[in-house]
């Protein structure tokens, strides 16, 4: 692509080099020496004078004396061959720049505010950008709205209004000329005649050639292109045949009667169908959520006592929960210590039984015989003295 | 990359001579550069200075094809009852180009001798 590039610009691709003896023998050749075979030095001939000067490793050049050739070098602005102290027009501090200039391999003398640019001086102002932003983003960034639109805030409507109003409806505003714009859904379709012809071109024939003036211009006019070959009888002419008969048909009485009978239903039908009730579905669904938050907030406002009637259903539990506690343990406590009454009736009862028969026997058996004869005998004496004091 | 756009161009916004202070909203189907005479009220010799006085370019014929689209489709095609007259006025004008395109693809079926 470089090679064709150069071609086509009519420039040389590059020069051979040579390296090596070979390129040093050139060297050799191209310098102007008395003896062109062998190099010689000689302390008697005169060597040539350089060709330039050195210092430090730099080629100095002298600067030029003759003042006409510093004018014009100074009128063809270029600077490098001219020296700022041959400069006395210069003041201190374009010497100064000059001197910065001529010292640094990157500034340029005069400044490089001061250069004449290809395509004009433009001053250009840079908006940090990121990388892969799209044009869009970039011309978004860099927009910087007028002084009288920099108060708006981005999502604040009313003062959008307010702006809007001030810009379309000012003192500037041209009303008679620019009148305001009209919604063309509130407008009615223009007056047609049959429907498909503009009724202004219609009229506009009527005082030129009469009331048929339009038909037969139509009419007249489609037999005429017949015969001239404009219009020639076709397979698709016969489409606009086909159209023309049916609009033919629906202008039939009985067609148009049933026609401007049913189509104003199938219309509202339409409408309802298609405009109407997703409008209303929407408003009802808008209701609806409205409701929904109403009662969110009238259930918001009733947590205090929802938060009373979990706390006080949580006392009723562990109320509950304690007696039931209280009962489990009293009825524990009372078997302890009703086994704990029994026990000792029954030991007491128990011992009581034991005496009572020991006694018993004990008693049965240390009766003798002598012991029961007496017994019986103090018996009847006690009651044969009964008897006598008793009166019958 | 990251500059203001240099060498700009109004290409997809509104026309230079468009003043929203004086003209109000943008309308698509009005011209807002020099007032001159209604078309129709143009004498036979007044239309080619009238054509000249207007912007030719490319801008400008694309702007009056927009306008002139814009303008019908808001008069037949957005209005309150629709009966689909726009519907054949676009139908009629593309048949007609139609005609054109086909003009002589039908020339071999000219059978007439004099006229």
């Amino acid at each position: 692509m470089f090679r064709t590039v150069c071609k086509s610009l009519g420039k040389k691709q590059g020069v051979t080099q040579l390296y090596g003896l070979n390129r040093l023998c050139l060297n050799q050749a191209r310098c102007n020496t008395s003896s062109t075979s062998v190099q010689t030095t000689d302390s008697k001939a005169p060597s040539d004078p350089p060709l330039w000067k050195e210092e430090d490793g730099w080629v100095v050049l002298d600067p030029p004396t003759d003042s006409q050739v510093v004018e014009k070098l100074a009128k063809q602005e270029d600077w490098t061959n001219v020296h700022y102290m041959t400069r006395p027009d210069l003041s201190q501090q374009e010497k100064q720049w000059f001197r910065e200039a001529y010292n640094s391999p990157t500034k340029l003398y005069p400044p490089e505010k001061f250069l004449l640019k290809r395509g004009g001086n433009v001053r250009v102002e840079y908006v940090r950008i990121p990388v892969g932003a799209t044009k869009r983003q970039m011309i978004e960034k860099s927009f910087v709205p007028p002084e009288d639109e920099k108060d708006i805030a981005p999502f604040d409507l009313r003062k959008q209004w307010a702006w809007a109003n001030k810009v379309l409806f000012g003192p500037q505003r041209d009303m008679k000329n620019f009148p305001s714009f009209v919604n063309p859904g509130q407008v009615p379709q223009p007056e047609t005649a049959h429907k498909f012809v503009p009724r202004p071109v219609f009229d506009a024939m009527q005082p030129y050639s009469g009331v048929t003036g339009f038909y037969v211009l139509t009419v007249g006019g489609f037999f005429a292109a017949i015969a001239k070959g404009v219009l020639i009888v076709s397979y698709p002419l016969a489409y606009f045949y086909y159209f023309a008969i049916l609009w033919g048909f629906t202008r039939l009485p009985p067609v148009r009667r049933f026609l401007d009978n049913r189509v104003p239903f199938l219309a509202q039908k339409l409408n309802d169908m298609y405009f109407h009730q997703p409008i209303q579905n929407k408003k009802d669904h808008i209701s609806a959520c409205i409701a929904a938050a109403q009662q969110t907030k009238d259930m918001i406002q009733q947590l205090p006592k929802l938060y009373d009637v979990q706390m006080e259903n949580i006392d009723l539990q562990l109320e509950n929960n304690y007696r039931d506690r209280l009962k489990e343990v009293y009825t524990e406590v009372r078997a302890r210590l009703d086994c704990q009454l029994a026990l000792g009736a029954t030991k007491v009862e128990l011992e009581k039984e034991h005496m009572i028969n020991w006694i018993t026997d004990q008693v049965v058996k240390n009766i003798t015989p002598d012991l029961e004869k007496k017994n019986i005998q103090s018996c009847l004496a006690q009651l044969q003295s009964l008897s006598q004091t008793a009166k019958i | 990359m990251g500059n203001i756009v240099q060498n700009a161009s109004n290409f997809g916004e509104f026309p230079k001579e468009f003043n929203p202070r004086i003209h109000g909203a943008y309308q698509a189907d009005r011209y807002y550069g020099t007032p001159d005479k209604a078309f129709s009220e143009l004498k036979l010799g007044e239309v080619i200075p009238w054509m000249k006085r207007r912007d030719a370019s490319l801008t400008g014929t694309a702007r009056f094809f927009s306008r002139k689209l814009y303008g019908h489709q808001l008069r037949w095609h957005l209005c309150a009852k629709n009966r689909g007259v726009g519907v054949v006025h676009f139908a009629l004008f593309f048949s007609f180009l139609g005609m054109l395109r086909c003009w002589n693809h039908d020339r071999h079926l000219d059978d007439f001798k004099y006229h």
